[in-house]
């Protein structure tokens, strides 16, 4: 368990750096370029309605209705390998090289596909997230043990029996670590989706800014999109910790 | 005459080329408890593995309480020797896996697995997960398991092998009780020979491979069973005599 003392390490070295930044920023003195911690921080209270009611709401859309996909998607992918070789062997390959292929330069084929949608950023979004979750899901799959498998069988399980009290349990784990690493993913891939194009989002709004040369007005939305991971992050966290509830330390 | 609770018919098996089994014949009596001697290796655990079904033999054939069984998966309660409790089950959950297999609902299941842990020593522990339980409480999960599962015959693989000394012979000793009390059929497999002379009815001895038959080994004190019946002359030459051929065979 992490306590306060241990996040008052990370809040030491967050403040000397924001101190840092915000001296080099006094001195360089050219907002548009740098903008001090100070003035971002005043900009995202300035703008907060308009980021918080209007671009906000799409993109964390984009983000749930990704994680929701890749999850469906990711698992069903994991448990049909896991089940039947041949898919594994088929589809295994393939995947690993879809995290080859640079996703944001692919992206303007979904906006083809799916026009300015909802669901070309989806598609980014889901394109970055399934992998970590398929991956670490078939990999939590494969540990359960042989001698726990033969011995439920010499109680007459059947495979049914087997998948769900042995398999999917044993799973369990490394699936939420690949959920866990699927977060901040999916938070980038909702803003490249938006990058590419769209009328509203804080990945959109963030680079209309950079064409206004507003340098603290394209951090307000990333730190609003900063965030929503580390909010979606904790969710996953505290689920984490209430379904695992068995490999809490005495 | 009881009626045999398990006996092999000419049974023959081999992984590959190597043959293990040939023709081999051998009945256990229903009550009786038998342990199983041999070195590493001599083939223990493939006799527990054809008994449970996870090996069909190559010909002949297992009879299970006089019954041959297509499908021999849960006709025996099998005790492995690591315990194998799934950590994300509590005892409860733990005790209760046979029953969930064979369809029993879980409250029936909950007050069936609740009725016995008091007589396995493991009374308040039914809602506690498997790592806050000793290697000695975790083994009597895994024993409580074994008897929920299947007919009333046992087989226990070297279950004691993995605790320390002092809990083994607490274990073994609360074994024999249990079993004085339930009279199920016990085979155990065992390669620790004051053990298997301290627990057993009679020891049926492993040879050489191909194992064509078992050496009978019956032990002749009675039963309840104290430890220093353990130290009579007759005894102790037994237990030399045994110790004697696992010293020869392991040459």
């Amino acid at each position: 368990m992490m306590t306060y003392k241990d996040y008052g390490y990370a809040l030491v070295v967050v403040l000397f750096l924001g101190v840092g930044w915000e001296i080099s920023a006094q001195i360089v003195n050219k907002p548009f370029i740098l903008p001090s911690p100070s003035g971002i921080a005043m900009k995202v209270w300035e703008l907060r309605s308009l980021l918080i009611l209007e671009h906000l709401p799409p993109t964390l859309t984009v983000i749930l209705i990704s994680l929701f996909l890749s999850t469906i998607f990711g698992v069903g992918l994991a448990i049909m390998m896991y089940l039947y070789k041949t898919v594994e062997k088929a589809l295994y390959p393939l995947m690993i090289t879809s995290q080859t292929i640079p996703i944001i330069a692919l992206a303007p084929i979904f906006v083809l596909w799916f026009g300015y949608s909802l669901w070309s950023k989806a598609a980014v979004a889901v394109l970055f997230t399934f992998f970590p979750i398929t991956v670490n899901t078939f990999d939590g799959l494969r540990t359960s043990r042989k001698e726990s498998r033969e011995l439920l069988l010499t109680m007459g399980a059947t495979q049914k029996d087997i998948f769900f009290k042995l398999d999917v349990p044993s799973a369990l784990p490394q699936f939420f670590s690949g959920l866990k690493v699927a977060v901040p993913l999916s938070v980038i891939g909702a803003a490249i989706g938006e990058w590419l194009g769209a009328q509203a989002g804080l990945g959109y709004f963030s680079r209309r800014m950079m064409t206004q040369f507003d340098g603290a007005g394209i951090f307000a939305p990333i730190v609003i999109l900063s965030l929503v991971g580390i909010v979606i992050f904790s969710i996953v966290v505290w689920m984490e910790k209430r379904i695992l509830i068995w490999r809490k330390e005495i | 005459m009881r009626g045999a609770a398990l006996e092999f018919q000419k049974v023959s098996f081999g992984y590959g080329e190597e043959q293990l089994l040939d023709n081999l014949s051998f009945r256990v009596q229903k009550g009786e408890f038998i342990s199983i001697l041999g070195a590493s290796g001599s083939g223990k655990t493939t006799l527990f593995r054809l008994i449970t079904g996870l090996e069909e033999p190559g010909r002949g054939g297992i009879a299970i309480h006089g019954q041959m069984h297509a499908n021999r998966f849960g006709e025996v309660g099998y005790m492995p020797q690591q315990d194998l409790l799934l950590p994300w089950r509590t005892i409860r959950e733990n005790g209760r896996i046979p029953l969930e297999i064979q369809g029993t609902a879980k409250k029936e299941a909950d007050a069936k697995v609740d009725s016995l842990l008091k007589t396995f020593g493991l009374a308040g522990c039914g809602g506690m997960y498997p790592r806050e339980l000793s290697g000695g409480m975790r083994q009597r999960v895994s024993f409580l398991r074994a008897t929920l599962s299947g007919s009333n015959v046992l087989l226990l693989d070297e279950p004691f092998s993995a605790l320390d000394a002092m809990t083994k012979l607490h274990m073994q000793e609360w074994l024999l009780q249990r079993w004085e009390e339930e009279r199920q059929t016990v085979l155990f497999i065992t390669h620790d020979v004051s053990e298997a002379l301290f627990l057993s009815d009679r020891i049926m001895v492993l040879g050489e491979k191909p194992i064509t038959q078992l050496e009978d080994v019956p032990i002749p004190i009675g039963r309840p069973r104290k430890r220093r019946d353990l130290a009579t002359k007759e005894m102790v030459c037994l237990q030399e005599q045994l110790l004697e051929r696992f010293h020869v065979d392991a040459k």
